[in-house]
């Protein structure tokens, strides 16, 4: 029992499944729970219908890499966490989230609701640093969103937060 | 590398005034994935401690969703600075900030967005910039934080005539002020009217981040806080040096600067009858010394540590401070702590205080020193 290693099944909304060690899907608090939930029910596929298999693919990839690090506190303040932790993403994660956009927002999104918060706070930093100096229209796609201000209300706007221009 | 001190400032307007805002054609494309708004809180919060507040301005404008989100997190911290960067490093007045430090009180919602700032940066600036003379004043009810921004002279205002009663800052009332290469002692007493001392009736920690030639004027002062009196409430001061400026060393040696700092130590005990002082960084005092940049700055921290309570031991007869009221220099040289920027980082809330990468770049200009300390294993990989 020992020796051979644990592992889990996970099944995801395209309908493939991934048997997977226990420590790495373990990087999902999500998982973790639900795992403790099912208890010794050998074989019993865990769903995951909010994640298709090349995302949990990729995200699988992720959990490997890190699955020796101490899990995050499940209470950590979140506000002045970031703010202490640099704000530079590790050498491996930045080459390893260096995806299209789609998958970038995919990623983040399943991060989001496996509950993988190292790996979420990757993927918003990652976001961030696209952003930053775009101008809004720049913003409006690549966060795909429509401007609903009328061109006043934009100029209004823009003149309240002068002060914040370069 | 901090604008606040890169050389003389300048009027010369850089400028052109805004083009008109380009009309939008992007349509949300409902085959691509978006974000819930949680998650756009979190992408935006990282930008929150960025120096360029640009990209949240852009965001304030994206959408009423986005602007939702993306407003109180960059009122939380309001900046106000009439410069900018050029490229050679000079700071030069910007044209579209002109009028930023009176327009604020007319915005139509103005009072909302000003009661979302917590942390006020004030640069320094001309008197005319925040138009002192006028009645209407700033009102920022809700600011814990103030950080104050000197210039290469240690002054606020340009023009010193009006600057106590700066309308930007007289309605203020923090519990922590930073002054950034800034003091409250010596020449920078009230006389000299740069500082309206009345934002300093609910301070309890007050932070001076000096470099070099700031911690000369402090010498120079006696180390006297002017503003003791008015900091009725203040618990704990720190001293953080910075090293920014160490070439401009006035050619002391290290021992210099250590008994100047024992003897600042000494001075701050004396007047302060419960608060804390901490130093940070006495490090880079290395750097400053004439033998500068070829020392080792390790264990500079414990070094002052204990000249201090040597002092302290040797000399207690002579520890009468002023009022006459002895009390126990033996209790009260606990309160004095010194610690290295690393040991300050996780033993304290600096964040507070000073910007991430403020801290990066001290930490990249000591190590930079201390390379250079050591041509010789250097030179072995190279040969």
């Amino acid at each position: 029992m020992a020796e051979k290693k644990q592992t889990v099944i996970l099944q995801t909304s395209d309908d493939e499944q991934f048997t997977v060690e226990k420590v790495v899907a373990e990087r999902s608090a999500m998982i973790k729970s639900m795992m403790e939930d099912l208890g010794d029910q050998e074989g019993q596929a865990i769903p995951l219908p909010n994640v298709s298999s090349s995302v949990l693919t990729k995200i699988l990839e992720y959990c490997d890499h890190h699955k020796t690090e101490p899990l995050p506190a499940p209470d950590a303040n979140d506000a002045d966490d970031s703010r202490r932790k640099t704000s530079e993403i590790g050498e491996w994660d930045s080459r390893w989230i260096q995806v299209d956009q789609e998958m970038l927002f995919e990623i983040i999104l399943a991060a989001n609701y496996l509950d993988i918060k190292p790996l979420l706070d990757v993927g918003c930093k990652t976001v961030a640093n696209m952003i930053k100096g775009k101008t809004p229209e720049e913003i409006r796609k690549l966060f795909n969103i429509t401007n609903d201000f009328t061109p006043e209300e934009e100029e209004q706007i823009r003149k309240e937060n002068e002060w914040a221009e370069e | 590398m901090p604008t606040t001190r890169t050389g003389k400032s300048s009027y010369r307007p850089s400028d052109k005034p805004y083009p008109s805002i380009p009309i939008s054609t992007f349509v949300h494309d409902p085959s691509r994935p978006t974000l819930p708004n949680e998650i756009i809180r979190t992408i935006l919060s990282h930008l929150a401690d960025d120096r360029k507040q640009k990209t949240l301005a852009s965001c304030c404008q994206v959408s009423k969703q986005v602007y939702a989100i993306a407003s109180p997190i960059l009122w939380k911290h309001l900046r106000l600075t009439p410069w900018k960067t050029d490229e050679d490093g000079s700071l030069v007045l910007n044209e579209a900030k002109k009028d930023c430090g009176s327009t604020k009180t007319r915005q139509k919602n103005g009072r909302a967005l000003r009661n979302d700032v917590e942390i006020f940066s004030l640069y320094h600036h001309d008197a005319d910039w925040c138009k002192s003379e006028s009645k209407s004043t700033l009102q920022l009810p809700n600011v814990q934080t103030l950080h104050l921004y000197y210039d290469d002279d240690i002054l606020l205002h340009q023009d010193c005539k009006y600057s106590n009663n700066c309308r930007l800052l007289r309605s203020v009332k923090p519990r922590t002020v930073v002054l950034h290469n800034g003091h409250l002692g010596g020449r920078f007493t009230p006389a000299d009217n740069d500082f309206p001392t009345q934002i300093l009736q609910e301070v309890e920690v007050l932070v001076c981040v000096m470099d070099e030639p700031t911690l000369y004027e402090a010498y120079v002062s006696d180390w006297d806080i002017a503003e003791l009196p008015r900091l009725p409430k203040i618990q704990k001061i720190y001293y953080i040096i910075d090293p920014f400026n160490c070439e401009h060393y006035h050619g002391w040696a290290l021992n210099e600067w250590m008994w100047l700092m024992v003897c600042g130590a000494k001075s701050l005990l004396c007047r302060l009858k419960e608060s804390a002082v901490v130093f940070v960084n006495l490090e880079a005092l290395a750097l400053f010394g004439e033998e500068g940049l070829t020392r080792r700055p390790q264990h500079v921290s414990q070094r002052f540590l204990k000249e201090l309570h040597d002092e302290i031991n040797s000399h207690s007869e002579k520890w009468n401070n002023p009022s006459n009221t002895s009390y126990d220099l033996e209790e009260r040289k606990k309160a004095v702590k010194a610690l290295a920027l690393d040991v300050f980082e996780e033993q304290e809330e600096w964040w507070r205080y000073v910007d991430k990468r403020t801290i990066d770049e001290w930490k990249k200009t000591m190590k930079s020193y201390e390379q250079a300390d050591e041509p010789n294993e250097e030179n072995k990989d190279h040969q």
